[in-house]
């Protein structure tokens, strides 16, 4: 009888086994499967917002995007912590920096997540609003646009992906840049027809519109050297009337300004909780305790104009032993100089100012001047101020101050370039730069100056105006004066003193500083290498060693 | 008539099943002759062989059997081999008064009582076997001093006589005991009759080594079975087990089996621990099947046999050191040093050079401005005291037998406020329902808790590593200096808070067998597993300082306290069903089985920041705003149907095979099942007839092979399939919102990973105190699921694919020898086995990096630059490859490699002219090979010797960054920087300091080492008290004893780095050295 249980039992186990087949059936339960997803409008909300997310990236240690971080590869600036970003400065970049295979990886993930959109957006069951749906793939198509336009600037011609790849269908070669200039500008062309000027529900203020992706072509075409095509898309952006410069430049970096300005086109946000940055903490002074590890140079410095519109070496208002003195007021926005009061410390970078004033206590007392004896204190003798809004809550590491991508202080500044390389000067090119100096409480230009005076001009404008935003590298490779501001030494302060007279300042706005007297006094900061091949960056060796199609630059 | 030979001690100790109904007993001996091989020597002078006995015996051993025959006859009987021989008990009756009679019982190592020992008198004048409680009742003369005891499978032992008339004795197991009976999957097999690679270990070996995890007690024990310990952090210095070399490029971890259910083998109490088999081929391993390709181990916890009470207690304290640190340069030398440095590069010094010379004076007058701190002296302060108390309770009745035992296990760490402790309590019993039922119901319940420092201990290495002498650590104030930009690895020990994981455990194993026949049994288990990760991690807002007593930075800047609750559970049912029978000269043994596990993770975290009270350290006390909630889960589930058939001839042909079907949910539909099977046969020359001759010599000698295949599972959950993710969230309008994104590729057509195994083996033994057993395997592993690297243009992480093949071709040998020479015991156990790893085949994708997986070479093989030595003459740098950066004199030099084809005939015969990754070619291997154990056992009297030798024969190491590299990324330097390469200093070891210049940091073989090494593992001297001692205090065994770890190695590693490194940064806890002293004591 017990036998007969206990073999009942044991082949009942066996048919209760069999019997619930799902039990091999398990799925994730946090995450929906990727066939069937993009079935309807929430969906595609969810997508749209998971592809702007890529605009995120972490480096610098600071979960910084690399749009901040990409004024340290130029002449204006240097990055100390971080050698893979030096590399890309100092010309001894390779295949394997980090910095370039995770720029290269992020934007084609991000490149990816838009062609998931672009490609899957016939799923939609139902449409209930079908301009929202136009506008969230015109979206992704800009933002695509976006990410190319970085990609080719950076490594020349790469694979022009528009749809979902596979093993199959991945290995495919570069494509030309010119051809990708086609590309970008057509579809933010496309773009600008659908999206709207402007959003009115809150969950889609900051997403791209007509204005962005006019910025953009004009920012692009800028690039491409399509002088009409940028000027007329600037042209587009002026003539819309939804754009507008700040009346103080300061504004643009303050948070709380950010949110309300109309000269801001597209940015990077931040909100702590959900993702903040710590930029303030990785570049103030060490006073204020930052690392001051990301720094402005002497070179950022000597090319602040002088208040009366001349450069240092021509302006009877500079004074070599005031040297910040009678300076463009952006200089003191853009960056710290000794002298300033920053964090309520007074900054002094002079190696023998072993004290400074400390005048958040009262009445002010002597504090030992970290900025001075600190042996990785600022090694330029300046530091960052942009982005470091003080009234950021935690501002140091927990920043929520919006880097900006495109606004419409550049748009003036590229009309005013495009219509310049175009020789199309008139009154409207006098008009978009004399805005921007206004706005800084700097002097109008000249009257009927040529064509070469008026390079001169907006190229120092752009250096100065876009200072720290990410604009600089494409620039001095487009005007091929990297192979000048970037061999040789870069240079910082005087550790104990002031230079005896100022550089001689060339064409472009770069000092020089051969005519120094006591220019071997000047700290070098690092030994810069630069050879052709550096106009551009190597393609990631990941890349290169997984898909024989594609061909390194050459020089690596 | 030919009976089998049985193994040494086998005889009386194998369980049979027997009925006599009214036989006489030569009758019955015959039949045990037949069931036990057992021969019978006596004179019927002395025995009534015709005396009729009636009784029914079910799994009883032979010599409760004989005991049962002769029982009632004034006999005694003594075994000699395979030969019971039966003699009258002898009554000297010349001499009446000089005989008396003494008691005793015999008690195993744990206290268990030992039936059939033989107990004899020095002279020989009488002889006696203790019954099933262990109980012997010997008389004895006047001239005999010393009783003798002697049980095969045990060493033997004796007693001086003093006078009492009561005496406990304790016998040790043999190395032999083991040996005889194996455990194999879902059963045991004779070990003569195994035709699979296992290799065994048992308890006893286990308990001298005295590790708070299982896997470093097994290091160098068992023939291809390496384990390599990255870490001493308490509570997470596991060792890495890799059985056979590694098959796949995924997880390659073992399965380790605990009483049949899967688990982790760290965190069980060592000393509950019967045995230990490591299942190595495939014949042995794929009644496992899809999880079996890396190797089973099965772990067998004690239970009580027989009958009896006894309490043990097992415990020891020692304290730990660094088997290794590095020597840091003081502040003047890290100064001037990384002048240098910079000035190499063409850029300005870093340090004020006046303040440089004087810093002696400096800092002398004034240290907190002028710091020279010694950090890896200030942050490994501790002893690392720790401690194992296991207290053990066995009761034997006549249906319940118990095993209970308790343990507690604490180790600190080398760092303040790191430690880890783990309470263990097991209950193992056993229920004879009726003669055909027993139930099983093990319970274990675990907690485990780890304690670091709130801003983590690899955070605390980190700094401490790569801090430079010149940062202020601690000011005479009593204030914590800034270190670097507020990170100071010793107010990080301090005062940063903590990190807390506690993890409570309860495990069940029930289990019922009934016997349908006596030769048929039906075995079903439950074994439930609930356990819990109890993650709480409070961050403390950290201040340091400046000198002046300001408040230089706080890191974070605000406490924040993350509360993570994981609750894990695994379901666990199996049945199997057995059948043994033998037919004359034929045996056979069926199993069959089924079985399904299943897997559930559930998790959810909480976190807030901003906590004003001190003190609160929950969730509740810390601020609302940016509260976060996070959480998720997973599952998965195995399904599987199994099999085996044996069949022997006489034993001495020897034949098996089976068969393994798993389900996994982790395949897409379609792919689910594979099946797994495997053949061996074993081959027992030794009972040949024609062995006869040599058959004293060498009692053994058996050829195995064996075939099969075993699957690989363990590639993530859901590999099949990409979904979704919808943690991508962005800001709007100052607003978060959720976002949705494919981060990875689909494959859905993936399956398993199939690994195919051939294994040729030997194992002899030579008179009766030698053995050796040596394995040769073949291991191929095709389809193997690798995340090749695929284009990025993609844009998604890569998928997995069936796509790689491995070889790992090995050997393994393994000695022993155990002799005794009156009361001098001695066993040696040698082990030394390589293996060969090659990948066959990736798809003709070759991976990038430092350790890679190429085609042609072995897995994690080394990848770097030829290092020539330094540039010496500007001839060189002109003629030269172009390198990296500016370099110049005293810069190493690279081999330009020919990468180029002018010829046309697809070999490269040029060199390009440029150094760059073109140039990297395998230049090592980390792989280890010739691994090796040696283990000596001495016995003298009451002192006993254990010493553990343990190496690795061949290996390359790697170290790079600031471990080895001066000044890497800002850090400091090592006193033997300060041998760098510079005019006056051509024959340098390291080249010249040139700061953040890439050239000499390229990975090279200059920064490779040789990682072979020999260690003195573990030497443990014990004494026991004597016997007259402990008499007097109520116990019945006390030994104690001293013993150390990891004591001495022999490398010729970096200086400063434990060999056992992992490739790396050298960021990791150092691996420690102890000391400690224990008893053990058994009531």
């Amino acid at each position: 009888m017990k036998r007969i249980i206990y073999i009942s039992l044991f082949t009942g186990l066996i048919g209760f086994s069999s019997s619930c087949s799902d039990y091999l059936e398990k799925y994730p339960i946090d995450k929906p499967g990727s066939s069937t997803f993009l079935k309807s409008e929430v969906e595609l909300d969810l997508a749209v917002v998971g592809a702007y997310q890529r605009l995120w990236n972490g480096y610098g240690g600071y979960s910084l995007p690399f749009e901040i971080m990409l004024d340290c590869t130029t002449d204006i600036a240097w990055e100390r912590a971080d050698a893979s970003w030096q590399a890309l400065g100092n010309g001894k970049v390779d295949p394997n920096n980090w910095v370039i295979g995770n720029v290269w990886t992020s934007m084609y993930d991000g490149i990816q997540r838009c062609n998931f959109i672009i490609e899957n957006v016939d799923r939609i069951e139902n449409i209930t609003n079908q301009m929202r749906v136009d506008h969230s793939v015109a979206q992704a198509r800009f933002l695509r646009a976006y990410w190319y336009h970085h990609l080719i600037e950076m490594f020349g011609g790469v694979p022009l992906v528009t749809t979902l790849l596979d093993l199959e269908t991945a290995y495919v070669g570069r494509d030309s840049k010119e051809d990708i200039y086609d590309f970008i500008l057509d579809e933010l062309e496309a773009c600008s027809d659908i999206l709207p000027d402007s959003y009115t529900e809150s969950k889609d203020i900051g997403k791209a519109t007509k204005g962005t992706a006019l910025a953009l072509k004009s920012t692009v075409a800028l690039y491409a050297g399509r002088w009409d095509v940028s000027a007329d898309a600037a042209k587009r952006v002026m003539d819309a009337g939804v754009y507008q410069l700040e009346s103080n430049y300061e504004n643009l970096y303050i948070k709380s300004k950010q949110d309300v300005s109309k000269e801001i086109i597209f940015q990077i946000s931040f909100l702590a909780g959900t993702r903040n940055h710590s930029f303030p903490g990785g570049v103030t002074t060490r006073m204020a305790r930052g690392y001051s590890s990301k720094v402005p140079n002497q070179a950022l410095i000597d090319s602040y104009l002088c208040t009366d519109g001349l450069s240092i070496d021509e302006s009877p208002l500079y004074n070599p032993q005031k040297p910040f003195d009678n300076r463009d007021p952006r200089m003191n926005v853009t960056c710290v100089v000794p002298g300033d009061v920053f964090g309520g410390y007074q900054f002094e970078t002079h190696k023998d100012s072993t004290q400074c004033w400390n005048y958040n206590a009262s009445p002010a007392t002597r504090v030992a001047n970290q900025d001075a004896t600190n042996p990785y204190a600022t090694f330029s003798g300046y530091v960052w101020k942009k982005y470091t809004d003080m009234e950021d809550p935690d501002y140091l590491n927990r920043s929520n101050t919006a880097f900006l991508l495109l606004r419409y202080g550049e748009v003036l500044l590229n009309y005013a370039e495009a219509k310049i390389e175009a020789n199309q000067i008139d009154q409207s090119v006098y008009d978009a730069i004399n805005a921007i100096r206004d706005r800084a409480n700097m002097p109008d230009i000249d009257d009927g100056l040529s064509q070469a005076q008026l390079r001169t001009i907006v190229r120092q404008e752009r250096k100065i105006e876009l200072a720290l935003e990410g604009k600089r590298l494409y620039d001095i490779r487009r005007w091929k004066i990297a192979e000048d501001v970037l061999r040789g030494n870069l240079l910082g302060r005087i550790e104990r003193g002031l230079l005896a007279n100022a550089p001689e300042i060339d064409e472009n706005g770069n000092p020089h500083y051969d005519n120094v007297t006591n220019r071997s006094s000047m700290r070098v900061i690092e030994v810069r290498l630069f050879n052709q091949r550096n106009y551009l960056w190597p393609i990631p060796q990941i890349e290169i060693n997984v898909n024989r199609n594609i061909k390194q630059n050459p020089g690596y | 008539m030919i009976s089998p030979v049985l193994a040494h001690g086998q005889a009386l100790r194998q369980l049979i099943t027997v009925e006599f109904k009214n036989t006489a007993i030569k009758d019955a001996f015959k039949e045990l002759n037949s069931l036990a091989g057992v021969k019978f020597v006596y004179s019927p002078k002395d025995l009534d062989e015709n005396k009729k006995v009636s009784g029914k015996f079910v799994e009883k051993s032979a010599a409760s059997v004989i005991d049962f025959l002769l029982s009632g006859q004034n006999v005694t009987y003594s075994v000699k081999d395979n030969t019971i021989i039966i003699r009258k008990v002898t009554q000297s009756k010349q001499q009446p008064i000089q005989q008396r009679s003494i008691t005793g019982q015999v008690l195993d190592e744990s206290g268990k009582p030992l039936g059939n020992v033989t107990v004899k008198t020095n002279t020989g004048s009488h002889e006696a076997v203790t019954d099933d409680s262990g109980n012997f009742n010997i008389a004895v003369v006047a001239n005999d001093t010393q009783l003798h005891f002697s049980l095969l499978g045990y060493s033997q032992s004796q007693i001086s006589l003093t006078g009492q008339t009561t005496y406990i004795v304790h016998m040790n197991g043999a190395q032999q005991d083991l040996e005889e009976v194996v455990v194999v999957g879902y059963g045991i097999q004779k070990k003569v009759n195994l035709t699979g690679s296992v290799s065994a270990i048992g308890g006893e070996e286990l308990s001298k080594r005295l590790v708070g995890q299982t896997s470093m007690a097994l290091q160098g024990a068992l023939p291809g079975v390496t384990i390599t310990q990255r870490s001493g952090q308490p509570g997470a210095d596991a060792g890495g087990i890799r059985i056979r070399g590694i098959g796949t490029l995924n997880n390659a971890n073992p399965l380790v089996l605990i009483d049949g259910v899967e688990g982790s083998m760290e965190n069980i109490d060592p000393l509950t621990i019967e045995s230990i088999s490591v299942l190595k081929d495939a014949a042995s391993s794929s009644i496992y099947g899809s999880r079996a390709a890396n190797g089973v181990i099965l772990i067998t916890t004690k239970r009580m046999s027989g009958k009896g009470f006894t309490i043990n207690y097992s415990g020891y304290g020692g304290v730990q050191s660094p088997t290794d640190l590095r020597d840091m340069v003081n502040a003047q030398d890290h100064m001037s040093l990384m002048n240098i440095a910079y000035e190499n590069t063409g850029a300005s010094p870093v340090f004020d050079q006046d303040r440089v010379r004087d810093y002696a004076n400096l800092h002398a007058a004034d240290p907190d401005n002028n710091p020279d701190v010694d950090w890896q002296d200030l942050v490994y302060t501790e002893s690392g005291f720790t401690q194992n108390h296991t207290a053990t309770i066995n009761a034997g009745m006549d249906r319940i037998k118990l095993m209970g035992s308790f343990g507690y296990y604490s180790q600190k760490g080398l760092i303040k406020n790191t430690d880890f402790d783990r309470y263990s309590l097991r209950l193992n019993t056993d229920i004879d329902l009726t003669e055909k039922l027993s139930l099983r119901t093990d319970v274990m319940l675990r907690q485990m808790t780890r304690d670091e420092p709130g801003s983590s201990v690899a955070s605390v290495i980190q700094w401490l590593n790569r801090l430079p002498a010149t940062e202020p650590a601690l000011y005479t104030t009593g204030l914590y200096g800034h270190g670097w930009q507020g990170n100071n690895p010793l107010a990080m020990t301090m005062a940063s808070g903590f990190i807390e994981q506690v993890t409570p455990s309860v495990q069940l194993n029930l289990g019922a067998n009934y016997k349908i026949t006596d030769k048929i049994n039906v075995d079903v288990a439950y074994a439930p597993h609930i356990y819990e990760e109890h993650y709480r991690r409070l961050q403390s807002a950290l201040p340091t300082y400046y000198p002046d007593g300001s408040v230089a930075y706080s890191i974070p800047e605000q406490t924040m306290l993350i509360h993570k609750n994981t609750r894990f559970h695994k379901g666990n049912v199996r049945a199997t069903i057995h059948y043994d029978d033998r037919f004359n000269d034929h045996g056979i043994q069926l199993l069959g089985g089924w079985h399904q596990e299943d897997y559930s993770e559930r998790w959810f975290q909480g976190s807030r920041r901003g906590f004003d009270l001190p003190g609160y350290e929950v969730l509740d006390a810390g601020s609302r705003e940016e509260q976060q909630a996070t959480g998720a889960g997973s599952d998965w589930a195995l399904r599987s149907f199994f099999g085996r058939a044996n069949y022997d001839f006489k034993e001495r042909y020897l034949f098996e095979a089976n068969l393994r079907v798993d389900g996994s949910s982790r395949f897409a539909p379609g792919h689910k099942w594979g099946i797994f099977p495997s053949f061996s046969a074993g081959w027992r020359i030794s009972e040949e007839p024609f062995w006869e001759p040599v058959r004293d010599k060498l009692p053994e000698f058996k050829f195995r092979t064996s075939w099969g295949q075993l699957g690989n599972q363990n590639i993530g959950t859901y590999p099949f399939d990409a979904f979704v993710d919808l943690d991508v969230p962005y800001i709007f309008n100052a607003n978060p919102y959720n976002g949705a994104a494919l981060l990875a590729m689909a494959n859905n057509q993936i399956t398993w990973e199939t690994t195919e195994m051939t294994n040729f083996g030997v194992d002899f033994r030579f008179l009766n105190n030698f053995q050796m057993t040596f394995d040769y395997y073949v291991k191929n592993t095709r389809d193997i699921l690798l995340t090749l690297d695929v284009p990025k243009i993609i844009g998604l992480a890569a998928p997995y694919q069936n796509a790689g093949k491995v070889r790992n071709k090995g050997w393994e040998l393994a000695l022993s020898y155990a002799n005794q020479v009156n009361d001098f015991s001695y066993n040696f156990g040698f082990n030394l086995s390589d293996v060969k790893n090659k990948i066959i085949d990736l798809k003709g994708i070759n991976n990038t990096g430092l350790t890679v997986n190429h085609e042609g070479y072995a897995m994690n093989s080394i990848l770097a630059l030829e290092a020539m030595g330094f540039f010496t003459s500007q001839e060189q740098l002109d003629n030269h490859a172009q390198q990296y950066g500016n370099y110049a004199l005293g810069d190493i030099m690279y081999k330009d490699q020919l990468t180029v084809d002018t010829d046309g005939d697809g070999i490269p015969n040029e060199a390009d002219g440029i150094i760059n990754d073109d140039d990297k070619v395998i230049v090592g291997n980390t792989i280890p090979r010739f691994t090796f154990g040696f283990t000596t056992n001495l016995s003298w009297k009451n002192f006993d010797f254990h010493m553990m030798l343990q190496g690795v024969g061949k290996a390359d190491g790697y170290l790079y960054s600031q471990s080895v590299m001066p000044f890497y990324l800002g850090g400091t330097a090592q006193e033997a920087h300060k041998d760098y390469w510079r005019e006056d200093n051509q024959n340098a070891t390291f080249p010249r300091l040139a700061f953040n210049e890439p050239n000499n940091e390229n990975h090279s073989t200059f920064w490779m080492r040789n990682a072979a090494y020999l260690r003195v593992k573990n030497i443990q001297v014990g004494y026991t008290l004597p016997q007259s001692v402990l008499n007097k205090i109520g116990v019945h065994k006390l030994r104690i004893f001293a013993s150390g770890q990891n004591l001495f190695s022999f490398d010729s590693f970096w200086d400063g780095f434990d060999v056992e490194a992992p490739v790396g940064t050298g960021n990791y806890y150092p691996q420690v050295r102890n000391f400690s002293v224990g008893l053990d004591l058994n009531f």
